[in-house]
């Protein structure tokens, strides 16, 4: 290895160091005005950018991880491999200082929302379980329905639905039928949920399956559409 | 330096175990720092650096490590916030293991 190659090296590590000490701090800091501040909306509203402001820093500062240390091996010459380890090893993973963040945003969010106008108290659905491929806008959803004071949990496989039934025991199931790897079909799953549950709305485009779902009997028909728009449950249809 | 004093506050501060920890000595240094703020909130000989806006870091070195303390300062309530006191081992140690590779002469092909 050139001797050029390698203080190269020591100096991209050494930067990587000052980075990370730099994010521990913004974190404590970030920590400290949250508890200074104490919990009215407004407050935690600002706290709240502020911490993503400390995120996007942090992201600014350590780019991708693993782009990271792409860009080091191909500074160097050092195989990744080995550069991943020692900027494992020595500096603990980045990720962990943004994972960090992102749990007190969220943190700070849920602590947020019980103060924030128009949450209503009694939500119409206490639990909503939601069941959607991914790649569907699902944040959108969500924060529409946690806004009218739902508890809102999302599920992208078929086989993790039945095991959330379980464990929730949600009051509506937000479900699409497309589902990928549901083990069974996705209308004999939904007759399990009718079972338990106070309702069972199918979100679903495909006519053939609302279909047949119509045909057991059990299941209004409604597309994702008028069923957003209608039950008024979510803003803006 | 202004003359006016600043109050110490502990309030919120984490990590007070730690001090509590110390061997007498280092944690009298610590504490002296800290008591310090009271006079010079920026203190020269603890490298006092800017951290964020009003947040002021100094380093306190100690027997085999260095300790930092994690500060805000209040210019017009005249007050400082302890935020955070911690051991800058992780950090110390990357550094010397950084000072080391420095020193190392790679062998291969160059």
């Amino acid at each position: 290895m050139k001797r050029e190659k390698f203080d190269a090296f020591v100096k991209y590590v050494q930067a990587l160091e000052e980075k990370l000490e730099a994010a521990e701090d913004a974190r404590d800091v970030a920590k400290y005005r949250a508890r200074k501040a104490g919990k009215t909306a407004d407050v935690l509203q600002a706290l709240t950018e502020d911490v993503l402001r400390g995120t996007a820093a942090v992201r600014e500062w350590l780019g991708s991880p693993s782009h990271t240390i792409q860009e080091l091996s191909t500074r160097t010459g050092i195989p990744y491999a080995t550069c991943h380890r020692i900027v494992n090893e020595r500096l603990g993973t980045p990720n962990v200082e943004i994972g960090h963040l992102k749990k007190m945003v969220s943190a700070v969010s849920r602590d947020r929302r019980p103060f924030a106008p128009g949450v209503a108290s009694h939500p119409r659905y206490r639990r909503v379980l939601f069941g959607l491929p991914k790649g569907l806008a699902e944040e959108e959803l969500i924060s529409s329905w946690e806004i009218k004071g739902s508890e809102v949990s999302t599920v992208h496989g078929g086989l993790e639905i039945a095991q959330m039934m379980e464990k929730l025991q949600p009051d509506l199931i937000l479900v699409d039928v497309s589902m990928p790897n549901l083990e069974k079909s996705g209308l004999g799953l939904l007759k399990d949920f009718a079972k338990d549950t106070k309702r069972t709305i199918v979100l679903t485009g495909e006519i053939v399956e609302t279909n047949s779902a119509l045909l057991q009997g059990s299941f209004e028909k409604r597309t994702k559409a008028e069923e957003l728009a209608s039950e008024g449950e979510i803003a803006g249809g | 330096m202004d003359n006016k004093n600043y109050e110490i506050r502990r309030d919120y501060l984490e990590g007070e175990e730690l001090l509590l920890s110390l061997p007498d000595a280092d944690k009298q240094k610590v504490e002296l720092a800290i008591a310090g703020l009271a006079k010079e909130p920026w203190p020269r000989q603890f490298s006092a650096k800017e951290v964020s806006d009003g947040t002021v870091k100094i380093t306190v070195p100690v027997e085999d490590d260095e300790i930092t303390v994690l500060y805000e300062v209040d210019v017009y309530e005249s007050t400082v916030d302890l935020i955070r006191i911690k051991r800058r081992g992780p950090f110390k140690k990357a550094g010397e293991w950084l000072a080391g590779l420095m020193k190392f002469e790679p062998k291969g092909k160059s």
